[in-house]
């Protein structure tokens, strides 16, 4: 009964954990632009990222190491320094655009400019990632993010023509007012948002915390392939109603509080608490995560003693690199960088360096001298090669699509 | 050789290897810088830069006008849920206050903007005087609502809708 217990709240956590700023700042966006014509592309994502978020699950669990560790001893160290490089720059960006984005949803609430406020955001991921057991912070912040289901509420509350919403998913047009460079574009921020690289070192960093071993398995499997979906599903609920009240009303979404304002409309002031609960758990819940996969990537490639269980005496270094990358992100917000911006910029790139991320983790997750009889099967090997195919030509048009669109505009 | 003096040139050897050729460097420090150029650039409030004739002149005030519009409408309906009670006063004066900051920022940046001929000319008037309007009621909405006056915030927002109508037709016209 209890390990039942343990599956259902890791899977309601993994739905409340699914989003963070980039899904609610890419799919609000999305929507009040291209209206429901992009919805494949979250189809797409969630289904590569339970493909790789799996592998990496099921690497961690049978090898007893994360991703990472086996990236540098597979790979080599240059394939490693690489990776490395790149998938901290785009979690230090992500880390920013998090902490900003607990910043903005407190000063919702409050009033005060967000900027008083990321020093306090700041050092409150750190006491939570200093002080509080691993599987308690997972659970938490995992379930209040369920708050964000308002969403889905709102979307049923408004009572649209079902048929015309499901018709831009399953008809996904390039809208007349567009180009289809800028559609592309921003195909490939949503694709990003979805796929985001530092998900899939908190989840195997995560399974070697909570000590999964091959009986584990099941429960990873469960976790991805129940949690997951229905967290797609959350990020098209948002995107539906950006494009529900923020498109009609000619509203392009740049701020924060343009995401939850079809929530208030709708549903009023308790439905807005909900929500900006939700953006609170959702974007606190992320920057704990970023913040330890920052130590994570950084301590595992250089050997150091890392993680939650270990205790910070004996982990100084990996408590250390979180310290001064949760420092340099404040800093950065507090320079004035618009937020929105960052989570715009942290996606897009993310999209350009999704091939370091999933073909490691695929080579490794076929290798019997790590797997032993758990390697990949020939069924998930096509979808998993398929899906390399695409995040390769993602990462070759990223670029160039940012700067014919400039940057989207 | 000694063995340790061939163990030294073997490592020498392999970090000579492990750092590439000057060129190599070269040119990996010229991309990050690229990088990081465009990441600074694009990260902060950039100046929508010149417009060479009429018509990129008119392409860039279409855009002002959308953005314009988009601040605009935002705050057409926070005003309309605070009315309503559907939203705290917090959130209705920061929404409000950023829409308004918004718009500040895409008014002075359209009006650094050179107009290369006459017709350009006038066309920054004319889109000059909607958005100091828009400014204009905008502003009497945040004060309304930072003095705790919620259920009329809708009332004073009312012109608002005037503004938004104009900023779209001028969008639509010059896009």
């Amino acid at each position: 009964m209890k390990k039942l217990l343990g599956v259902f709240l890791g899977v309601l956590s993994a739905i409340g954990g699914f989003v963070d700023i980039g899904d609610l700042v890419a799919n609000a966006e999305t929507g009040a632009r291209f209206r429901m014509n992009l919805a494949w592309v979250v189809v797409v994502g969630v289904v590569g990222i339970i493909v790789y978020a799996e592998m990496a699950g099921r690497v961690a669990a049978v090898s007893g190491r994360p991703v990472f560790d086996l990236v540098r001893e597979r790979l080599g160290p240059r394939f490693g320094l690489a990776n490395l490089g790149a998938s901290f720059f785009i979690n230090f960006l992500t880390l920013t655009a998090e902490v900003a984005g607990v910043a903005i949803a407190i000063s919702l609430l409050s009033s005060i400019n967000y900027l008083f406020i990321v020093p306090a955001a700041a050092v409150l991921v750190w006491l939570v990632v200093w002080r509080m057991p691993f599987e308690t912070m997972e659970r938490i912040f995992g379930l209040l993010g369920l708050c964000l289901l308002v969403f889905a509420v709102t979307v049923w509350k408004i009572g649209p023509d079902w048929n015309q919403l499901l018709s831009g998913v399953v008809h996904p047009h390039v809208p007349s007012e567009e180009n289809p460079f800028t559609y592309a574009y921003y195909g490939i921020a949503l694709f990003g948002a979805a796929m985001t690289p530092y998900e899939v070192f908190f989840f195997s960093s995560g399974a070697v915390e909570d000590k999964w071993t091959v009986k584990d398995l099941g429960e990873n499997r469960i976790n991805v392939l129940l949690g997951f979906p229905p967290g797609g599903l959350l990020s098209l609920a948002i995107m539906a109603c950006a494009h529900l009240v923020l498109a009609p009303a000619n509203i392009g979404v740049g701020t924060l509080d343009q995401v939850s304002l079809p929530v208030a409309l709708t549903l009023g002031k308790v439905g807005l608490a909900i929500v900006l609960i939700g953006i609170f758990a959702a974007t606190f819940g992320a920057a704990l995560e970023t913040a330890l996969s920052a130590g994570y990537v950084i301590a595992q490639y250089l050997g150091w003693t890392w993680g939650k269980h270990a205790a910070p005496r004996r982990a100084t270094r990996f408590h250390l690199v979180i310290i001064i990358t949760l420092a340099a992100s404040t800093f950065f917000a507090l320079s004035g960088v618009d937020p929105v911006k960052v989570t715009e910029y942290s996606i897009v790139l993310s999209a350009a360096a999704l091939p370091l991320t999933y073909f490691p983790i695929l080579v490794v997750a076929n290798d019997p001298s790590y797997m032993g009889e758990h390697t990949n099967g020939r069924w998930l090997n096509a979808i998993a090669s398929v899906y390399l195919v695409v995040l390769v030509a993602v990462a070759l048009a990223t670029i160039p699509l940012m700067i014919i669109t400039k940057a989207g505009q | 050789m000694p063995a340790e003096l061939l163990g030294d040139m073997h490592s020498d050897d392999a970090r000579r290897r492990s750092r590439g050729s000057p060129a190599r460097c070269r040119a990996g420090t010229l991309l990050a810088a690229a990088c990081a150029a465009l990441l600074i650039t694009g990260c902060v409030n950039n100046p929508v830069g010149s417009a060479r004739n009429g018509g990129i002149y008119a392409a860039k005030a279409a855009a002002s006008a959308d953005a314009a519009l988009s601040a605009v409408s935002t705050v057409q309906l926070v005003a309309r849920a605070a009315g309503d009670h559907k939203v705290f006063g917090t959130f209705a004066s920061v929404s409000v206050d950023q829409q308004e900051d918004a718009l500040t920022e895409i008014t002075t940046t359209f009006r650094s903007i050179q107009p290369p001929d006459a017709e350009s000319r006038a066309l920054r008037d004319e889109l000059g005087e909607l958005l100091d309007r828009a400014l204009e009621h905008l502003a009497a909405v945040r004060v309304e609502i930072r003095r705790g006056r919620l259920a009329t915030a809708a009332e004073v927002a009312a012109p608002l809708a005037g503004d938004a109508r104009q900023l779209d037709d001028f969008a639509q016209a010059h896009q």
